[in-house]
């Protein structure tokens, strides 16, 4: 086995030249490629962290304003049971207020219906009573007796005149 | 001429009246013209109407008094 110095140096030459043309041609392309597309996926990864953390500040937000909801809620429903007993009381109170005065006016009008009552039962007891006198005056008189009660109004009349 | 109107209840007898009406006349230096009016309802006593004067002195008159009295207490 002879070793052909030429052919080794062509074969060399030849070798060098294709890895150049391959190292101009397709490593250098592909490289960039390579480095464009690592540059995408950490700007891409930068902006998921960005997204993650703007998510994460939303939520945060979120948290909070909820959280805040449902205080002001709490306060607003506190005011409104407050509120609500403190008008239910005075419904009552009036209601209370309104009935004593109601109750208080119809005792006031039994009172004077009744005192009315009596006052006309009295009125028709003395009419009664008035008319019975009549009645029996009116036959017990005798004729003398009227007479002499004649006489004396005559005379009590000549004495007026 | 004065004008006398008596009510009684029964009619008054004729001395009695004969009586009044003289002494009527003397005290009032009138003549006397009587009309008399019988009226059970006034029960007794009698009514003189002279003018616009009326002396009621009747049982019906003080009974009305009584009652207006009482009624007037209640």
């Amino acid at each position: 086995m002879d070793i052909q110095l030429p052919q080794i140096i062509f074969q060399l030459v030849n070798f060098s030249v294709v890895l150049g043309a391959l190292i101009y041609l397709l490593y250098k392309p592909v490289q960039k490629i390579l480095d464009e597309r690592a540059q995408r996926v950490a700007e891409s990864l930068t902006e998921v962290e960005r997204i993650e953390e703007e998510s994460r500040k939303i939520e945060a937000l979120k948290a909070k304003t909820k959280h805040e909801a449902e205080k002001q809620a709490s306060t607003l429903l506190e005011t409104a049971k407050k509120t609500a007993s403190q008008r239910q009381q005075e419904l009552i109170e009036q209601t209370k207020a309104s009935l004593q005065a109601d109750l208080k006016a119809a005792e006031a009008r039994w009172k004077e219906e009744k005192a009315q009552l009596i006052t006309d039962s009295k009125a028709q007891m003395v009419s009664a009573v008035i008319a019975v006198s009549q009645l029996l005056l009116g036959k017990k008189l005798d004729r003398k007796t009227d007479q002499k009660l004649i006489n004396e109004g005559l005379k009590e009349a000549l004495r007026q005149l | 001429m004065q004008k006398v109107i008596i009510t009684t209840a029964t009619p008054i007898n004729a001395k009695s009246l004969a009586s009044f009406k003289k002494a009527l006349a003397q005290k009032l230096d009138q003549t006397i013209e009587l009309e008399l009016r019988v009226d059970p309802l006034v029960i007794g006593g009698s009514k003189v109407r002279i003018g616009s004067k009326v002396i009621d002195l009747t049982i019906a008159a003080k009974l009305a008094q009584i009652k207006k009295q009482l009624l007037k207490q209640l």
